[in-house]
């Protein structure tokens, strides 16, 4: 299902209900086609001069590191500010993990990035069984991307894991640079069997090796961890999850 | 365009692109835009009868002025009327409570669905993007601004695409006549600053390329009525959306 056009439509599973639109700038949703779906939960940096983070269809989530506003350059984004010892962390999380199945035909989105150098971090961005944070290689189940200076990524790596502790790593071949927006999706359909990840909407890698058992829980973690004693900052615009 | 049952339309404007409508059994199934990428806010009416309610979404609630109250007129729609009382150069409808919400450079595109009231003698109205409240005057002094104006004061007799830069007030006569209890749907399309589109009930309008806001100032929505003569006018509110990158 790779290769897809710029504004191409694909119906990769109908009967199921779903159909995709990718565009120019990025991946354009999922049209629901029966009403018995759930909402779209989300959570999302609310317009404006505040903090505040409006959240639907999710419980409210876990944050660490210091809240504040990022409008430079025309972002409109929360900062996540960590401490300056190393280990401490900025992002969000689901608290309980347990905001959706592999067995629950999904998609995951979430828009980040960051600015100041790339050393000394370790990033975590999916969906995951339990606390990924102080590992680039943590047993759980999970399907998220990794940027890491500790295993030296260049690129975002697309991680799957049944909780071994030894993931299928795949190069999204895209690499990460500072001040820029990355639009991180996972996208999940029973039927193929496959978890497919994207960046800034086309497909940059797909794996249906070491996926996550099909009914265990996982949440949406899109965290920053220090690796040395330094202040980061790590910039969310929003995260959506669609589950079936 | 009628739309058949399971058939799929793709639009091709570039100031909708990428919005894609699918209509099947169960009627209009949903929207698409670049929702995935984009972030989304809102101010809804809610949908019941009686209820005036706001549904404020990813973005504080409004400040209401006037007196509101249910209003589903004949023909169809469901908004908050908006009162002003019969005291003259009284305000009511919609107000961002700071007008920090947004800034061109944060490229968003906003949608406005509002109905006029049964008379609409006497009154000024601001529809848009504003940096502090227009309404005392159909070119307010120091603003920058992006939207619609209808002033009997100048007087307009169409709806007038407005922008300011702090100075100087650009207005270009979009031709489509303000009648009274009708329905207007306006898009602000400021994924370009240098060239704000409007669009009005589907279809793209004009640009204004001069005299635009600041690209980095800091901008609120208004959508409200003035009376400019003792008596009281009204705004119907039913739902403002914004789209942000």
């Amino acid at each position: 299902m790779s290769g897809l056009n710029a504004d191409q439509l694909r119906l990769p599973n109908v009967a199921a209900g779903g159909l995709v639109a990718r565009g120019d700038e990025n991946y354009l949703g999922i049209i629901d086609a029966f009403t018995d779906r759930k909402p779209m939960g989300m959570w999302m940096k609310e317009l404006g001069a505040g903090v505040g983070i409006h959240y639907r269809g999710l419980p409210v989530p876990t944050t660490v590191g210091t809240l504040s506003v990022n409008r430079a350059a025309g972002m409109h984004w929360l900062r996540f500010t960590s401490g300056a010892l190393a280990n401490d962390l900025a992002g969000w999380s689901d608290p309980n993990y347990d905001h959706v199945r592999l067995d629950e035909k999904f998609v995951f989105v979430t828009k980040c990035g960051w600015t100041g150098a790339l050393t000394a971090r370790r990033v975590w961005v999916g969906l995951f069984s339990g606390n990924p944070m102080l590992s680039d290689t943590p047993a759980v189940h999970m399907v998220g991307f990794r940027f890491s200076s500790t295993a030296s990524d260049t690129n975002w790596r697309c991680i799957t894991d049944s909780g071994t502790g030894t993931p299928t790593n795949l190069d999204s071949t895209v690499a990460v640079a500072v001040d820029t927006a990355y639009t991180l999706a996972i996208e999940f359909y029973a039927g193929t069997g496959a978890v497919n990840f994207l960046i800034n909407g086309e497909v940059v890698a797909s794996t249906s090796a070491k996926l996550p058992t099909s009914n265990q829980n996982l949440g949406v973690v899109a965290q920053l961890l220090t690796t040395t004693a330094a202040a980061l900052t790590f910039d969310i615009s929003h995260t959506y999850l669609l589950a079936i | 365009m009628t739309i058949a049952d399971e058939q799929l339309r793709l639009y091709s404007s570039p100031w909708i692109q990428g919005v894609a409508e699918s209509i099947g059994d169960d009627g209009y199934l949903g929207l698409v835009a670049k929702w995935f990428s984009y972030k989304q806010a809102a101010w809804l009416k809610l949908v019941e009868g009686g209820n005036t309610g706001i549904l404020s979404f990813a973005l504080p609630a409004p400040t209401e002025a006037g007196t509101p109250s249910s209003a589903r007129p004949a023909g169809g729609g469901d908004y908050i009327d908006y009162d002003t009382g019969a005291v003259i150069n009284t305000d009511a409808g919609w107000f961002s409570t700071a007008y920090t919400l947004l800034q061109p450079r944060e490229n968003p595109v906003i949608h406005f669905r509002i109905r006029t009231g049964t008379d609409i003698t006497n009154i000024r109205c601001w529809v848009g993007l504003f940096s502090a409240t227009p309404m005392g005057s159909d070119d307010p002094a120091g603003l920058h601004l992006a939207g619609l104006r209808f002033s009997t004061g100048v007087p307009d007799s169409n709806w007038m695409f407005c922008t300011k830069d702090g100075t100087n007030l650009g207005t270009t006569d979009t031709l489509i006549a303000v009648a009274a209890d009708t329905e207007y749907h306006f898009m602000l399309d400021i994924s370009d600053p240098a060239a704000i589109r409007l669009g009005i009930a589907g279809e793209y309008i004009t640009h204004r390329a001069t005299n635009l806001p600041s690209t980095s100032g800091n901008l609120g929505i208004v959508s409200a009525v003035r009376n400019l003569a003792a008596s009281a006018r009204s705004i119907r509110e039913a739902q403002i959306k914004i789209f942000l990158p």
